[in-house]
């Protein structure tokens, strides 16, 4: 990572008990939660999709893919994270802050889903899951083994 | 100077005039005595030299000057080019176009053309075959009307050689009242011979014809070709001797706009939006009871159907766009595969939406390589077959309804159901064991398989690894679709049918379990209650006796992957790609314009819609691909394999 020496903002939510966070240069803006239109996807956790400012995007249960257990709240979020020129929602608990966390907080996760997952943040007793919002997007080999 | 600024015009016009070149060139070379393309020619090339002159690209310059000078030639002469003068010309136009490409790429020419100078020089030398005369003429001091005379002498030395120069010129033809006339003529003729053509001409007294040498006098009256066939542009070039200006194009671009396709992209998009907002206040205010408000209304109606249909109108350009490269690529392969081709382009202004002209090239060519490749047969076995040597390959556009069809037809062997079978088994296609019962449907269809064309030996023309189903994939996902038609021995038809306009598509919206989906309306044939309908049972799957055929029927929720209400007692019958289709449906909701919207790959990859679109509350419709809707009724073993998933993209 380039800038790994430096400090990072990070747009920090909650699934469940644990908390996660996505850079936020890539969070492109928190929209409340309204069912999207499902559209029967192979793939498991794609919700379905919603209409932002005439696009059609999709929204991912990002619990369903982390394989955690949620329902949905009055506080339900949907972040929408751009990257590259895809865009899509994800569906998180809660949004609780933006956090800038240094450089040296950050450890590697032994073992952990490191596809999805770049890095935790140890801040006090508060671990933060930093997620790759690249691999959010469904990588194409999901679809081709569907 | 800088000339940044020009850059992005330079390099559109400069295509422009290289693809009018090669199309010109190709022209010529089969009929050679259109003096307007000669004409044409010319001209475009003379303004691509300027052009390049101004933009400081001097090798460009260079080149396109010694090509001038070939081509100044070919005004001088009648006979057209030769092959070789043609092969050279192409050839020059090829590098001409790497030399833009890579002045866009990498802001330099990177052309070498000494060794293409070269070989052009050469081809000025053995051109300038013949012997310049002189020939002075002197009219009857009787004559009556000696501006006819010096017509008619100038147009008899046009008919048996070029005119470099004359006097008087062209221009002062008609106010010419002296009795002698002078011209310079390159011909292959003896002065004995062409002083016999003009003394045929009425109050001619005498004819004096020598052989000129030295100079040309180039200076007095420019050179102009007089004849049978004096063009405009032949008159225009006499007037102004030296450089020509670009008045030919300025006339044009002061009646239209260059506009960057982008712009005309968002215009498109925005136009979308305001048919969205209008529907919905539309939604909103039916009920208010307030006629000011339903009269304003109507009126915005109107207003914003007649900017929609005007902003269509803007984006449609001829096809002529795509049209315009087949000349060249069809005298390169045919060449390159000794057959003769003739091809015939019809309906080339027929209009279409940009983004769909754009799209439709790569598929188009690879329709035309197949005729070329596997088609048309060689000259020979023509012969023997009695057809004529000649094959003929047509491209033909035109309106049908509310789409255009496009259609590569040739008149060759056709397809053999039994080959292609055979070659499908030997790529694991089919079984084997089908091959011999194979019938020219079935056989077509095997021509669409995935995996059909990539197994063949890679020929150098049509096996590029993308096949048929890459055409047919293609053309879906611009909401068309490919018909193939054969007939053995006479030829092969393949059509590529689409809608006029991709992004607004006028729908019946319905629900199917809950949500929305759209219809295409041109694939809408009627709908019907099913409880009123004689519903039966074919190998396990619901088919619908009505009384104008059978047709499969299919349960709207369970295609589209939704929970069965079990509330569906309505039927929608379209037609799809292998016929008609009923598709039962929770409740009708009315006829829509909807602005397309491409969808997410991930979220409906495999499922037959072929995109989306946002309704006026904001809710999302499906629109149904009803080519994907596929019966699935008994399976023969001759029944194609299904159709890939179309791929759909975010483009």
């Amino acid at each position: 990572m380039p800038d790994a020496s430096r400090a990072r903002q990070l747009v920090v939510f909650t699934l469940g008990s644990e908390q996660y966070a996505l850079p936020i240069e890539q969070v492109h803006e928190i929209i409340r939660y309204n069912e999207p239109r499902s559209v029967a996807s192979r793939i498991p956790w794609v919700r379905g999709v919603i209409s932002l400012r005439g696009r059609i995007v999709p929204v991912y249960d990002l619990a369903a893919r982390l394989g955690l257990e949620a329902g949905l709240t009055e506080i339900t979020k949907i972040v929408i994270v751009e990257a590259g020129t895809e865009i899509a929602g994800v569906i998180v608990d809660e949004v609780e802050e933006v956090l800038t966390v240094e450089a040296d907080r950050y450890e590697e996760v032994p073992g952990a889903d490191s596809e999805l997952i770049e890095s935790i943040a140890k801040l006090g007793d508060r671990l933060v899951v930093l997620l790759r919002p690249s691999t959010i997007f469904a990588p194409q080999d999901h679809l081709v083994a569907a | 100077m800088d000339t940044s600024e020009y850059m992005p015009m330079f390099l559109a016009e400069s295509r422009e005039h290289l693809q009018d070149l090669n199309l010109a060139v190709v022209a010529l070379e089969n009929d050679p005595a259109d003096r307007e393309t000669v004409d044409q020619i010319f001209r475009i090339a003379h303004s691509l030299k300027g052009m390049s002159a101004t933009m400081g690209f001097a090798q460009i310059a260079a080149l396109t000057h010694e090509m001038e000078e070939v081509f100044e030639l070919l005004r001088q002469r009648s006979g057209g080019l030769s092959q070789d003068a043609v092969d050279a010309v192409l050839a020059c136009l090829d590098a001409l176009s790497a030399a833009v490409d890579s002045i866009e790429e990498v802001g330099r020419e990177d052309l070498d053309p000494a060794l293409l100078i070269d070989r052009l020089a050469r081809l000025v030398r053995t051109t300038a075959a013949g012997q310049v005369m002189h020939v002075l003429v002197s009219l009857d001091e009787a004559t009556v009307m000696p501006a006819v005379r010096a017509h008619m002498v100038l147009a008899a030395l046009g008919e048996h050689g070029a005119i470099n120069s004359s006097l008087p010129g062209p221009d002062d033809l008609d106010t010419f009242k002296g009795l002698e006339i002078e011209a310079w003529v390159t011909t292959e003729q003896a002065p004995s011979e062409l002083a016999a053509a003009i003394t045929r001409v009425s109050d001619v007294a005498a004819v004096e014809v020598t052989e000129h040498t030295g100079e040309l006098p180039g200076a007095s009256p420019a050179p102009v070709t007089t004849g049978p066939a004096a063009a405009p542009a032949a008159e225009e070039a006499a007037q102004t001797p030296g450089p020509r200006p670009h008045a030919v194009y300025a006339n044009h671009s002061a009646q239209t706009v260059r506009v960057d396709a982008e712009r005309l992209d968002q215009l498109m998009h925005l136009m979308g939006e305001l048919v969205i907002h209008r529907t919905a206040v539309e939604v909103h205010t039916q009920g208010l009871g307030s006629a000011a408000l339903n009269s304003a209304m109507q009126n915005l109606t109107r207003s914003s159907q007649a900017l929609q249909s005007m902003v269509m109108q803007v984006r449609m350009i001829p096809v002529d766009v795509v049209f315009m490269r087949f000349p060249r690529l069809v005298r390169d392969l045919s060449t390159k595969l000794n057959k003769e081709v003739e091809l015939d382009l019809l309906g080339r202004d027929t209009e279409l939406d940009r983004s769909v002209v754009d799209a439709l090239g790569d598929p188009l060519v690879h329709l035309v390589r197949n005729s070329l490749d596997h088609g048309l047969e060689p000259p020979a076995e023509r012969e023997a077959a009695g057809k004529p040597r000649l094959g003929r390959l047509t491209i033909a556009a035109r309106h049908s309804g509310g789409s255009v069809v496009i259609e590569v037809r040739d008149d060759g062997r056709g397809i053999n159901p039994q080959a292609v079978a055979a070659k499908a088994a030997a790529a694991g296609l089919i079984d084997p064991d089908a091959v011999a019962s194979i019938d020219t449907r079935a056989a077509i269809e095997l021509l669409f398989a995935p995996g059909f064309s990539t197994a063949e030996t890679t020929s150098d023309i049509s096996g590029r690894g993308v096949g048929m189903d890459a055409v047919r994939a293609k053309v879906r996902e611009l909401g068309g679709e490919v018909l193939v038609e054969s007939t053995r021995g006479a030829g092969t038809s393949a059509q590529i049918r689409l809608p006029l306009t991709l992004a607004i598509v006028s729908v019946l919206q319905v629900d199917i379990a809950g949500a929305s989906f759209a219809l295409p309306i041109d694939r809408v044939e009627r709908a019907l209650r099913l409880s009123e309908q004689n519903v039966r049972s074919v190998t396990g799957r619901r088919v619908l006796a009505l009384a104008d055929g059978i047709i499969p029927l299919l349960d709207g929720a369970a295609t589209f992957g939704q929970t069965p209400t079990g509330t569906e007692d309505l039927v929608v019958i379209v037609r799809g790609a292998t016929g008609r289709v009923g598709l039962t449906v929770d409740a009708l909701v009315g006829q829509r314009e909807l602005v397309t919207r491409p969808l997410p790959p991930v979220a409906t990859e495999g499922q037959p819609v072929s995109g989306g679109a946002v309704l006026a509350d904001g809710q999302i419709a499906l629109i149904v691909d009803c080519d994907a809707l596929i019966p699935n009724l008994g399976s023969g073993a001759a029944a194609p394999p299904a159709p890939p998933a179309p791929s759909r993209t975010n483009g």
